[in-house]
């Protein structure tokens, strides 16, 4: 039960990290690629927006990387005790 | 399940953008070698910026080129591109940055801007200065600062004919301001006194003052 849970909110937050790095490549584009970005999200996305956005996302995702990796060594670590009551 | 389907396409995602980062860019034709060093210091390449104009690069034709510097003047200007690059010449290495992240050092060489206003006879009453661009780009600089700045209005860079790609014929040397206070394709000085003007991109939420030791964006 413990070990589903710590792997459920591992996969979470590997979905959460990678759509962050997607929206941090994005709002990226956005601002040396405005000229292709800003139409494509229908003005929503103009230089100085994404430029906002960009500078400000870095820290999430740092957050969210760093909680990914301890959930992820957290998961492994449970698995393999697991593994060990279960072979003894 | 979901994640096995998506894994590939999210890849073929970051690749392809990390793909179109590193394509290379043709280099730019210029008149003459570029000056790579100048009393030592190390210049950047004229190949070494982004383009990042609103309307792509512009090609100003010479011939029917004109700079006009109007406004709050007493004797407006209407001068030819030789007119312009035949005054005195000032050089100066400054370096560009862009919020974009990079920057590019280059020895610039034009005339002075305040020497164009007082040519033009600049009323007392002005206080700004509106740089319009071939583009329908415009911004603008206070004019104190055009002056005590010695402002340069270039036409040459790194010993070459500015190209299209870079301002041809002329670019704002907004030394210690941001990069889109760099003016290129410079087609009218205006003297103004309204000092809350904003250029393109200032009205989109770009800092006013456009100091590169400042924010790049409004608060």
């Amino acid at each position: 039960m413990h070990e589903s849970r710590t792997s459920a909110i591992c996969r979470t937050l590997g979905w959460l990290t990678a759509k962050l790095v997607l929206l941090l490549l994005l709002t990226g584009y956005g601002v040396t690629s405005f000229q292709v970005v800003t139409p494509l999200t229908l003005g929503l996305l103009t230089k100085p927006v994404a430029q906002q956005l960009h500078e400000v996302l870095v820290y999430p995702l740092l957050v969210v990387l760093v909680l990914h990796l301890a959930a992820s060594i957290l998961s492994r670590r449970s698995r393999a005790r697991a593994g060990e009551t279960t072979s003894r | 399940m979901m994640l096995m389907n998506l894994r590939p396409v999210a890849s073929a995602v970051i690749v392809a953008c990390v793909l179109a980062a590193c394509a290379t860019r043709q280099p730019i034709a210029l008149d003459g070698a570029e000056i790579r060093e100048y009393e030592g210091q190390r210049l950047s390449s004229v190949d070494d910026f982004r383009e990042n104009s609103i309307r792509g690069p512009q090609v100003v034709p010479v011939d029917d080129y004109r700079l006009t510097v109007t406004g709050l003047v007493d004797r407006p200007l209407r001068l030819t591109y030789d007119e312009v690059v035949t005054r005195q010449r000032v050089s100066k290495v400054v370096t560009l940055h862009c919020v974009e992240g990079w920057d590019a050092t280059i020895l610039w060489e034009g005339v002075l801007i305040y020497g164009l206003l007082e040519e033009a006879g600049v009323r007392d009453s002005a206080n700004t200065v509106i740089f319009h661009a071939a583009d329908g780009y415009t911004s603008s600089l206070s004019l104190r600062f055009v002056r005590d700045a010695k402002i340069v209005l270039a036409h040459r860079m790194n010993g070459v004919t500015l190209p299209s790609a870079r301002g041809f014929p002329f670019q704002v040397v907004a030394e210690s301001k941001w990069g889109y206070k760099w003016v290129k394709w410079v087609t009218k000085v205006e003297a103004s006194d309204d000092p809350l003007y904003r250029g393109f991109w200032e009205r989109q939420g770009y800092n006013n003052l456009g100091d590169f030791t400042g924010p790049k964006l409004e608060p």
